[in-house]
């Protein structure tokens, strides 16, 4: 089989490069890349997180996730940018409309990462590595920020090559190249080895994606399953998933989950809480035109134990107060005797769009509800998230979480998972 | 950038031309007549997109280029430099 030709576009330091250059489109006379700056949005009590830095501020240490006020204690003077996620989704719409100039194969990996296929584009475009730096330059010129590019072979490959060096760069990981390019690298470094298997093989003495791929594959399916089979596979260039075309499939689940500043004490404290997340989930859903079969419950108290419950209701759950009643329920079951908790999460999974309204179920008005629903997401959608909320969130602890949730809604990152 | 008021024709190509936009001076609004449009062009930076146009105004009495901006999607115009 002929070997691919694999493009991993990686943006740097997305959010903050974005910002940067549409605060200079829009009249500004300071580049965000060029000084100690990072792009997070302080809550009213000073809480929050960073979500991308610049080059400056990261050589002083600040990374991605950290909290803010340990971002500012590196760097006193770390200036902050308040995240548009709506401009980061135009941004990234118009990138990918370039790739598709280049290819029809274009995969989203994520809101600033892409692959393409660039696999018989030669007789178009030129080498893979004439065709990246052009498409690179293009980038710059036309959208105004850059991106590091990798090419590969497969899509592992090119996608540990784009990271080698940053930014700007254009980074070639061919197989024959992989003992002397990838193979010296920190295990970190290897594509889908996340913190917690890379603990595991430092711990058996595979320090190196070198020592991954050599290791005996008995030994690392004992250790890790059959992700461990595809990370030896990673390190030895071995990965023949496809670049895959045509729009993202639909979430098979969503979930919403929040850490609170506070202790729940009990139960009955939780309500406002649930009511909250289970109010956007609905949300979230309606805008999907989605119902879910399964409801699950996660909890942290604040020895920092996680348990979680999940149940099948009898029927599909699309409404807020079909989700906040059976999460409730989980909720019960779960709480930990004795314990306050300071982490909860609503996550909805089987989610389907084949799903017909019943007339009545055990005595409810169905209808109606779905009427009520509907109403009150026409209003939402129209007027905003804050016109109507349940009145028991008001003047609760809740209130400012509902806020939270709102501003959050363009954020197409990923949902977070427990 | 402010967004200003602008007074521009389109033809039935679908081509804009600024003819006047208002400025506020000194608490005042004054209306500058666009002389000429010099050049224009269309800009995708990060998505946003616009287009420039650099045109002579008269302003005070003396001749200026100036450069002004509309954002297609906001559909707003703004004095990018004067």
């Amino acid at each position: 089989m002929a070997l691919r030709r694999i493009f991993h576009i990686d943006v740097n330091s997305a959010f903050l490069s974005w910002s940067a250059a549409d605060h200079l489109l829009m009249g500004g006379t300071t580049d965000y890349r060029t000084i100690h700056a990072a792009v997070a949005r302080p809550s009213k009590d000073g809480r929050g997180i960073i979500l991308a830095k610049s080059e400056s501020a990261k050589k002083l240490g600040v990374i991605t996730g950290e909290p803010i006020w340990m971002a500012k204690e590196k760097c006193p003077d770390l200036y902050l940018v308040p995240p548009d996620y709506g401009l980061y989704l135009k941004a990234s719409n118009a990138m990918k409309q370039i790739f598709f100039e280049y290819s029809p194969a274009v995969e989203s990996f994520s809101i600033d990462e892409c692959f393409i296929d660039m696999t018989g584009q030669e007789k178009f475009f030129g080498s893979p590595l004439a065709a990246a730096y052009a498409l690179k330059g293009r980038i710059k010129r036309e959208l105004g920020f850059t991106v590091n590019v990798g090419i590969g072979n497969t899509k592992a490959t090119a996608k540990m090559a784009s990271g080698f060096e940053k930014p700007d760069r254009v980074h070639t990981l061919w197989n024959h190249e992989i003992p002397t390019k990838l193979w010296p690298l920190p295990i970190e470094n290897l594509f889908m080895a996340g913190r917690r298997t890379v603990k595991k093989l430092r711990k058996i003495g595979i320090n190196t994606i070198g020592d991954m791929a050599c290791v005996h594959p008995d030994l690392i399916r004992k250790l890790l399953g059959k992700q461990g089979i595809l990370l030896r596979n990673y390190a030895n260039g071995v990965d023949d998933s496809p670049v895959l075309e045509g729009p993202p499939e639909p979430p098979k689940s969503i979930s919403q989950s929040v850490t609170l500043p506070f202790l729940l004490e009990n139960l009955e404290d939780s309500v406002p809480i649930m009511l909250c997340i289970a109010d956007h989930l609905a949300d979230k859903l309606r805008k999907k035109a989605m119902a879910a079969s399964v409801v699950s419950v996660g909890i942290k108290d604040h020895d920092r134990i996680h348990r979680g419950k999940q149940c099948c209701p009898p029927e599909l759950v699309l409404h807020r107060r079909d989700i906040y009643r059976y999460a409730m329920d989980l909720l019960a079951e779960l709480w930990p005797e004795k314990k306050k908790v300071k982490y909860v999460a609503i996550h909805l999974g089987g989610l389907t769009f084949d799903y017909e309204m019943e007339n009545t179920l055990f005595g409810r008005d169905i209808l109606r509800d779905e009427r009520l629903e509907e109403a009150v997401f026409r209003i939402r959608s129209r007027y905003g998230d804050r016109m109507i909320m349940p009145a028991r969130l008001l003047g609760s602890n809740a209130e400012s979480l509902f806020r939270d949730f709102e501003e959050n809604d363009e954020n197409p990152l990923p949902p977070r998972f427990f | 950038m402010e967004p200003i008021q602008v007074c521009a024709i389109w033809d039935t190509e679908g081509n804009i031309r600024p003819l006047a936009f208002c400025m506020e001076e000194e608490d005042k609004k004054i209306k500058i007549s666009v002389e000429t449009v010099c050049s224009w062009s269309e800009e995708k930076i990060v998505g946003h997109l616009m287009m420039n146009f650099s045109c002579n105004v008269i302003w005070n009495g003396q001749r200026r280029m100036v450069s002004l901006r509309y954002d297609l999607n906001k559909h707003r115009w703004y004095l990018y430099k004067a």
